[in-house]
């Protein structure tokens, strides 16, 4: 018989090093509801998981064609499908990890009246997902890169770095939100209009090279923004931009802490406004 | 002994009427409220709403028992909430079973809901040693779209199982589902019966050293039901700690060594429950002889959790009369036309029937047939005398008990026996749960829960 106690107070939450040991304790279950996710989302269709690898190359495609071939936006040496691929790989990860946590609290709603279990642990499903369809279409974007003959090793190596701030952005902005979220239902109604704004802030349709210099800073603090820029100067050998990438690591990472701080301070009390 | 769980100065409190947390008003309500008190002034008419506010500015006037807040309930909270539970402290024992009972409104859901650690106490605080499982509902985080056997695996690892237990115990829960092939069915598909029964499956296997348990026993069909009422005897008897909140003091004895009473927030008395205590420890047998183990018992249980109609015993486990003198080889249901059957129409009269054998020489035994509710509530009991005077050693007589129809209302029933020597009145030997009858009206399948009123006896009346 295990001796291990656990103590619950009114005063006192749990330790970070308490709740570091519960969510290992309960990692098999980030795995049950990743996997039940992927089954959910592939279920009763015919190109099944294929469409990971079909959302991207389609937006991509049609990108291309339009700010590509007919408004010819200035894509800093690189080719078009490769230029708007790795921007939109990082991009859908990263809204679709964001808005999931985000609404984590309000969509399990029921299951959380019912049932004790770290609530981390969907947000971290969901970044296991978001993870699969990154590395799905990054696959696609080293395929396409190696056909233009341009890959670098250095494209690759960064990657395992890029993924962890953009997870960590996601996964801490969505944590800080979802308390916010499920209490005030206004949040969802303005954030779809942030992401929105948010998308065209992101160096995704156009190259960074294009802003006015008063303008660069904004690029500078938005991790997201040096995640894809990184992207693109591995590829066309720009020089890489070293503030940026630092800062990103830091403000990342800072938020998906106070992510976690906010999430678990309000969470239990959402259990009574849900 | 050591505790399980410790409870100390534990106190919840709620906003009455909106939900919890919110500061302030929003603009919606800010407009209704204004709008309503505007009807109000110009109608010269008292709002049809009442207020929550109205009720806890005068908590002087809340004094009736049947009020679901009590007065106390008020004091030292701010205006607009409430004491769900108020300073409640308890400890709980390692393996004991605990039974908190009370009624709506009394706390012991919010009690559950901490203890489950859904959501926090507002003072005080607890702690419990090992690992908690709580039962709030079950198949929590089923998914139609997946198949049983995937709701399993989300279902156990949401209950806190690890991989490795999920995967020891996959076939058990399979098998205690009598789901069958169909287990790889998306369960959209299923019945509702055959939905609860997979996730009764799944709870009755966690494993855990403390397990809180709700009353969602008190659905799915019948025999199933009492399958897993079995189920969580054996997890009570097998050391670990139960805690099972419930209203209804029927199930709670069954269950449960201890009850705790909540009333208004607070904890109102904490007993000892005889029968229940006494039943745990002589293992379910009333004294007398013929003792049997409870883990003996409870094992002949999970030999066969199916419905009885038919039930044998050989030379070496044959329930005996205290002397030892009589033996009981077999019971059975049988239907008018001489058949074996455990399920009958209400219009339907029943027969029970035992054999016994003579052991050794005896003037006679008395046979009692005890029949209660699926839940375990007796209903009534009935004797019968065996003259074996002219039996030699070895020979089988059989008793016949006729229940005449009608008699019973639709519904699952349990059947026991207790044998008793002839020469010794005062002790006998209790066989609990040997037989299953199944009470339904023509063209159900299965009978429900049973209703409040499980008998219907045909009695004379005259003037």
């Amino acid at each position: 018989m295990s001796t291990r106690i656990t103590t619950v107070s009114a005063s006192r939450g749990p330790s970070l090093r308490g709740l570091l040991a519960e969510l290992w304790a309960y990692r098999s279950l980030v795995w049950a509801f990743s996997s039940r996710d992927l089954k959910i989302k592939y279920f009763q269709t015919i190109f099944g998981p294929l469409w990971i690898i079909l959302t991207p190359l389609i937006t991509v495609g049609v990108m291309t064609f339009v700010l590509g071939l007919m408004i010819k936006v200035p894509s800093d040496d690189l080719p078009y499908l490769v230029f708007y691929l790795v921007a939109i790989v990082p991009w859908l990860s990263f809204i679709t990890v964001f808005t999931q946590t985000m609404t984590s609290l309000e969509a399990h709603g029921a299951l959380l009246n019912k049932i004790y279990f770290p609530r981390l642990v969907i947000g971290a499903s969901y970044a296991v997902n978001g993870a699969i369809d990154f590395l799905v279409g990054f696959a696609a974007a080293v395929a396409v890169a190696a056909a233009y003959g341009i890959l670098t090793p250095q494209f690759l190596l960064a990657m395992p770095v890029l993924l962890a701030i953009q997870m960590a952005w996601a996964l801490g902005l969505g944590y800080f939100l979802a308390p916010y979220n499920a209490q005030f239902r206004d949040v969802k109604h303005i954030v779809p209009l942030l992401i929105q704004l948010y998308y065209f802030a992101c160096p995704i349709l156009y190259a960074v090279s294009l802003a006015p210099a008063w303008a660069k800073w904004l690029y500078t603090v938005n991790p997201l923004a040096s995640v894809i820029t990184t992207y693109r100067s591995l590829l066309n050998g720009h020089p890489l931009d070293w503030t940026g990438l630092a800062w990103a690591l830091v403000a990342s990472f800072g938020m998906l802490a106070w992510g976690v701080a906010v999430f678990m301070r309000k969470e239990q009390e959402m259990v009574d406004v849900l | 002994m050591t505790w399980a769980i410790q409870v100390e100065g534990l106190s919840k409190l709620y906003r009455l009427g909106r939900g919890h947390g919110q500061k302030f008003d929003n603009f919606y309500q800010v407009v209704t409220d204004a709008g309503l008190a505007l009807a109000e002034r110009l109608t010269g008419g008292r709002s049809r709403r009442i207020l929550p506010e109205r009720l806890a500015a005068r908590p002087g006037e809340i004094q009736s028992e049947h009020l679901v807040l009590s007065a106390a309930q008020f004091e030292g909270a701010p205006e607009g909430h409430f004491w769900a539970l108020k300073d409640i402290s308890l400890r709980i024992e390692e393996g004991q079973r605990v039974g908190i009972i009370g009624r709506n409104g009394s706390g012991k859901s919010t009690l559950l809901k901490i203890l489950s650690r859904i959501t926090r106490p507002t003072e005080g605080g607890f702690r419990f040693r090992g690992h908690l499982i709580s039962l709030l509902e079950v198949g929590t985080g089923f998914h139609p779209d997946l198949s049983g056997r995937e709701n399993i695996y989300i279902n156990a690892k949401i209950n806190g199982m690890t991989d490795a237990q999920v995967r020891r115990k996959f076939d058990e829960i399979v098998d205690f589902s009598e789901l069958g092939v169909q287990i790889d069915t998306p369960i959209k598909r299923y019945s509702s019966g055959m939905y609860m029964r997979l996730a009764f499956s799944v709870a009755a296997h966690l494993e855990s050293e403390i397990l809180v348990v709700d009353e969602v026993l008190a659905v799915g069909d019948a025999g199933f039901q009492r399958k897993c009422l079995d189920k969580m005897l054996e997890i009570g008897n097998s050391g670990r700690t139960l805690l099972f909140v419930s209203h209804d003091m029927d199930a709670v004895r069954k269950l449960c060594t201890t009850a705790v009473e909540i009333s208004h927030g607070r904890v109102l008395s904490q007993r000892r429950l005889e029968a229940a205590a006494a039943g745990a420890e002589a293992g379910d047998i009333q004294p007398g002889a013929g003792q049997q183990p409870v883990a003996a018992a409870i094992a002949d249980y999970s030999l066969d959790r199916r419905m009885r109609s038919e039930r044998e015993w050989d030379e070496a486990g044959a329930p005996r009369t205290p002397s030892g003198t009589v033996s009981v080889r077999r019971a059975w249901l049988e239907d008018a036309a001489g058949g074996v059957r455990g399920s009958y129409s209400p219009a339907e009269e029943v027969g029970v029937r035992l054999e016994l054998r003579a052991e050794a020489a005896s003037p006679g035994c008395r046979v009692r047939l005890e029949v209660a509710t699926v839940t375990g509530r007796s209903l009534f009991s009935t004797s019968g005398r065996v003259g074996l005077e002219d039996a030699q050693p070895g020979a089988s007589r059989v008793v016949r008990c006729r229940i005449p129809a009608p008699f019973f209302n639709p519904g699952a029933f349990r059947l026991g026996f207790a044998v008793a020597d002839e020469a010794r009145p005062g002790a006998e030997t209790v066989i609990r749960d040997v037989l299953d009858l199944v009470v339904a009206a023509p063209g159900e399948v299965e009978a429900g829960g049973g209703g409040d009123v499980p008998l219907a006896p045909v009695f004379d009346w005259s003037s």
